[in-house]
């Protein structure tokens, strides 16, 4: 009989957690129960800061053309990928450290991430995605090993990325993201007196940073608003009247909404209010005509700089752990690939090397982990001009708490029938999206590994819970 | 719709009885609503305003009295037999421009989109073309159709023109015009290149199927889920997937005359994609290999691009998903974000047969969605649940049309031109093909525990939120007639509190709130609105009429009584 070794991990867990609570609540009937298991185990010890920000690059990046081989693979590469092939000689050289694969080059489009990993603060991740177990070509091919839900589809696949559970669209329970896990494991002790959420959003409402008991909250990357109104006594019966709770469940959700974002907002106002403006630029608006790249730098720049300043405010927040959540949008070039993906990258470099050196600025470099997500990667094979929807792709994480120039995973034997790809085509992944965050977890502080395995739920599958990406 | 209703009634008692304890009251209450006498005129004023914020963009106070007089049935039929308000003649007009190839700025559709809303008599047409562009969606913001107002109003008019169409046609126009053909790759998709490892195109095959036609999931007639040993059953794979992209090959945009037709728009592009016209065949770039579709659906091998496409077509608008599938979300963008399953039923059925033999007929589902006791009545058999929030766009429309908003330039003033700055929404300007919001984003808290979805509220983070407070002080303390802004700005849209204020003067505080609850809550105004409204307006002095009606509208426009329609 085969082994689950889920069932062995969820054992572990119920009785860990039952014992934790002593005659409490099981986890299971009280989803708030996360903070209290962190009680019992991950008290945290000391004044240390540390920040998550999860870049998602919606559309899904084609890391084929983000890490690329430049030795003698490159003519593999280029036949697999006519039409969609950058030049060899373009390509910007990486000198990874104990590397023992193939010589690879970074987009050219990315002088500034090239430099990071020259200066070793980011790591490449080779070969990640969605899984629930490891899976070989044969095991795909014969359906034998279970995959994540909808493997192919953009809105899935992001929630996937996001949650990491097999929900089906019966299930009745609220659904959470491991950002929102992590934070319900630490928000209450790293934070205590925070009157703001630790899951700070500057790209709205998403998946990841949804917790049980922690909600994430959306920081506009512009002016921070409060409510303003010609007559001050309206505006003052208007909020007073959003104390009155409402029969109907929506307008009451809605009015919660907008109580909430009230008060957030004048908290917000305060601790940026109390910070010194930064020193760092940041990609500036982009002018009438500029090249698209402009525009993408500006727009999540924008993000990453209101970022560092929610960095900088952490004190008067009372936030020793923050994540954050950026986007950027266009990945999805089934069309003009060529034309469009070094725009896209180009803005991406510019808006993660400003805020790299914010944090630096800040003094909190090492401290604060930026890392690279994106629902999945694209089809090596061309579509004309473009590139589809795939699986496994290659990402990267940076800062300075990152054990930076190297390569984590592997990079993809290209050969037709390689073992690393599907028989229809797709990148395996060899690294899953739980271990990925879970290496990052243990850096942000947890340890348990009944708790990781509650916030990454497929982990529990894999031989190594901690890729080795970040420094102790 | 006789018949249908006599099996909607008994569908409805089996809803009451699910929704509340008492079934008896829900009786009297269908009664006293006259469903069971087959009547369809509203109530009272309240009620017609109700359903004209289903069915339009927001009732005005003229809106109402012609409704009143009617019914809804009468109503529908009505403003089916208007002629279409499209976009693009208008837009050409306001540009000056007469060729029919000249570039449309897109602030023009903006423009067009605004002044339709608030304006063409054409309502329910227009709001369910409104509907349509969040499920069939291109956006301003893809692929190179940045600034295109003519392939984007192009495709406006398509959703207008078919808005009561059939499934089947609606499908098709959308599928070969420019707009989509470039927001989703079909636009110059060729067949596979085996000698140079090139693939046809996915993602029009892809996303035709998951969002536009049937869905990733096998549905049940009332929209829940097929479930095969507690599991979901997928509607097609990554073979269906690669096989309807083959498919759509082999299509390019139609050149005009005065424009260079000699070269392959496969190999050069040499003319604009940005037209009124269908795409066209190019059949040497269309795959006529055998394709094997969903359900065990095989297209032939040696058919040509224009045979093949009406084959799929067809198999997907035959597809026993999509009425569930397009029906829930209509039923969603009009109605209440948590339709029953037998509501959703009814629903499908219709779109299955319209009574005449016709499958997909959408101006039948239009009046199936608006006529079903669920959407009459479901604010009392269900009040806790039932309604959804207001999309930012439509609570603005809602209170231009209620105030009888004029404007002397319909170019739209900057605040307006850039609406999506303070509303995270603006027509066909949605961040992705999975529109504003998903159908079934469940805000975490309340209403996830409850099961409910809210999708709207996608779109309304904290910084939202405090954006459309106080955007209504913006229109209603300054953009009046009278107020600062109208002197500003010629395409400020200015709100009437004139004749508000001459009422109030003669009728008092309870009947003016009493009003504004008729006009914009459906007569639904909760007693703590009420009495915050009447404290509120006892503080200001009575000669004070603007400044009361202003507070009055603005209590209410701000409240989450208003947010949610019901």
């Amino acid at each position: 009989m085969p082994h689950d070794p889920r069932r062995g991990a969820r054992r572990r867990f119920l009785r860990n957690s039952l014992a934790a609570l002593a005659g409490g609540y099981g986890f299971f009937g009280a989803p708030a129960s996360l903070a209290l298991l962190n009680r019992a185990w991950a008290a945290p010890a000391g004044d240390d800061y540390k920040a998550l920000v999860c870049v998602f690059l919606l559309g899904g990046n084609d890391g084929h053309n983000l890490v690329v081989p430049r030795g003698s693979e490159y003519a593999l590469y280029a036949q697999r990928r006519r039409g969609l092939t950058l030049p060899q000689a373009s390509l910007l050289p990486l000198s990874p450290q104990g590397w023992n694969g193939y010589a690879v080059g970074l987009h050219p489009a990315m002088p500034e991430m090239a430099n990071l990993f020259g200066e070793g603060r980011l790591a490449i991740l080779g070969s990640v995605g969605a899984l629930l177990q490891p899976v070989t070509r044969e095991e795909h091919q014969n359906g034998s090993v279970p995959l994540p839900p909808q493997l192919f589809s953009h809105n899935d696949q992001q929630d996937f990325w996001q949650n990491l559970a097999v929900r089906s669209s019966a299930d009745p329970t609220p659904a959470s993201g491991w950002g929102g896990r992590l934070a319900d494991l630490v928000h209450a002790d790293y934070n205590a007196g925070a009157t703001l959420s630790m899951n700070l959003s500057l790209a709205g409402t998403n998946a990841f940073q949804t917790g049980h008991d922690v909600q994430s909250i959306g920081v506009d990357s512009g002016e921070i608003r409060a409510i303003r109104c010609r007559d001050p006594d309206a505006a003052a019966a208007f909020e007073a009247f959003l104390a009155t709770p409402q029969a109907n469940a929506l307008a009451d959700e809605y009015r919660r909404t907008t109580l909430r974002a009230i008060g957030d907002y004048a908290t917000l106002a305060d601790a940026l209010g109390g910070i010194a403006p930064l020193a760092t630029p940041f990609p500036p608006a982009p002018v009438e005509g500029a090249p698209a790249a402009d525009r993408f730098a500006f727009a999540l720049g924008s993000q990453l700089r209101r970022a560092a300043e929610l960095i900088a405010a952490r004190t008067s927040l009372h936030h020793r752990r923050q994540v954050f959540f950026c986007t950027l949008g266009g990945f999805d070039t089934h069309d003009a690939q060529m034309a469009d993906q070094p725009q896209l990258l180009a803005g991406l470099s510019r808006a993660l090397a400003a805020f790299d050196a914010a944090t630096r600025e800040l003094g909190v470099d090492t401290s604060v982990t930026t890392f690279v997500a994106s629902e999945f990667g694209r089809s090596l094979t061309s579509n004309g001009d473009g590139s589809d929807h795939s699986w496994g792709n290659h990402l990267f994480v940076l800062g300075g708490g990152v054990r930076g120039g190297r390569i984590f995973g592997s990079m993809p034997d290209l050969a037709p029938a390689s073992a690393d790809f599907t028989w229809d085509g797709h990148l395996l992944p060899r690294i899953a999206v739980d271990q990925y965050g879970a290496t990052l977890a243990r850096w942000f502080g947890v340890s348990d590994a009944t708790a990781l395995d509650t916030i990454f739920p497929n982990l529990h599958a894999f031989a190594q819970g901690d890729l080795g990406f970040m420094q102790a | 719709m006789r018949i249908a209703r006599s099996g909607a009634l008994a569908a409805l008692f089996a809803f009451s009885t699910l929704a509340s304890a008492g079934t008896a009251i829900d009786y009297d209450l269908i009664r006293r609503d006259g469903f069971d006498a087959g009547s369809l005129q509203p109530a009272s004023r309240g009620e017609a305003a109700r359903f004209l914020t289903q069915a339009t963009f927001g009732p005005t106070e003229a809106a109402i009295d012609d409704l009143v007089a009617s019914d809804y049935g009468r109503w529908i039929d009505a403003q089916v037999a208007l002629p279409a308000t499209t976009a693009v003649a208008y837009m050409r007009s306001a540009e000056g421009v007469t060729d029919p190839l000249a570039h449309l700025p897109f602030h023009r559709y903006r423009q067009a989109w605004f002044v339709a809303a608030a304006s063409a008599p054409d309502q329910l047409r227009q709001r369910v073309a409104f509907a349509l562009s969040e499920i069939l969606v291109v956006s301003e913001r893809g692929n190179a159709l940045g600034d295109d107002g003519l392939a984007l109003g192009a495709y406006h008019d398509i959703l207008v023109r078919d808005a009561f169409a059939t499934y089947r046609q609606l499908l098709e126009d959308v599928t070969l015009s420019p707009a989509m053909g470039r927001y989703l790759s079909m636009y110059r998709n060729r067949k596979p290149d085996p000698a140079n490892n090139i693939q046809a195109d996915e993602n029009y095959a892809r996303e035709v199927m998951q969002l536009f036609s049937i869905g990733l999931v096998k549905l049940q007639p009332d929209g829940t889920p097929v479930l095969a040993g507690g599991t979901t059953v997928p509607t097609y794979d990554g073979s269906v997937v690669r096989a309807l992209a083959r498919v759509f090959t082999g299509w390019a945009c139609h050149c005009a005359a005065g424009q260079d037709c000699s070269t392959d728009p496969f190999v050069v592009e040499p003319f604009t994609c940005s037209t009124e016209h269908a795409m066209v065949p190019y059949e040497a770039y269309h795959d006529r290999d055998e394709k094997r579709l969903f359900d065990g659906i095989v297209l032939g091998a040696g058919h040509d691009a224009r045979s093949d496409l009406a084959a799929a077509l067809d198999a997907l608008a035959q597809h026993p998903n999509v009425g569930p599938f397009l029906g829930r979300q209509l039923i969603q963008r009009l109605v209440t974000s948590n339709p029953s399953p037998a509501y959703v039923a009814r629903v499908a059925a219709v779109f299955a047969d319209d009574g005449h033999g016709v499958r997909g007929n959408l101006g039948a589902v239009v009046r199936a969605i608006l006529l079903d006791p669920e959407a009459r009545i479901g604010h009392r058999l269900a009040p806790a649940t039932f309604g959804k929030v207001r999309e930012p766009l439509l609570r603005l429309t809602a209170l231009w049309r209620a105030f009888d908003a004029t404007w002397r330039s319909d170019v739209l003033f900057p605040d307006d031109r850039e609406i999506h700055e303070s509303f995270n929404q603006s027509p066909l300007y949605s961040l992705s093909v999975f529109n504003f919001f998903s159908p079934r984003h469940s805000p975490p808290g309340a209403l996830a525990g409850a099961g409910l979805v809210a999708p709207e509220l996608q779109i309304v983070p904290a910084n939202y939120a405090i954006r459309l407070a106080n955007d209504v002080d913006g229109r209603v303390f300054y953009g009046y007639a009278g107020g600062e802004l109208e002197e500003l700005d010629p395409g400020v849209r200015v709100l009437h509190l004139e004749r508000w204020r001459t009422w109030l003067a003669t009728a008092g505080t309870a009947a003016l709130v009493a009003r504004l609850d008729e006009l914009l809550l459906g007569g639904g105004m909760s007693p703590a609105l009420r009495q915050l409204v009447a404290a509120r307006l006892a503080a200001i002095p009575a000669a004070d009429t603007l400044a009361r009606v202003q507070n009055a509208v603005y209590l209410i426009a701000t409240s989450p009584d208003y947010a949610t329609q019901r």
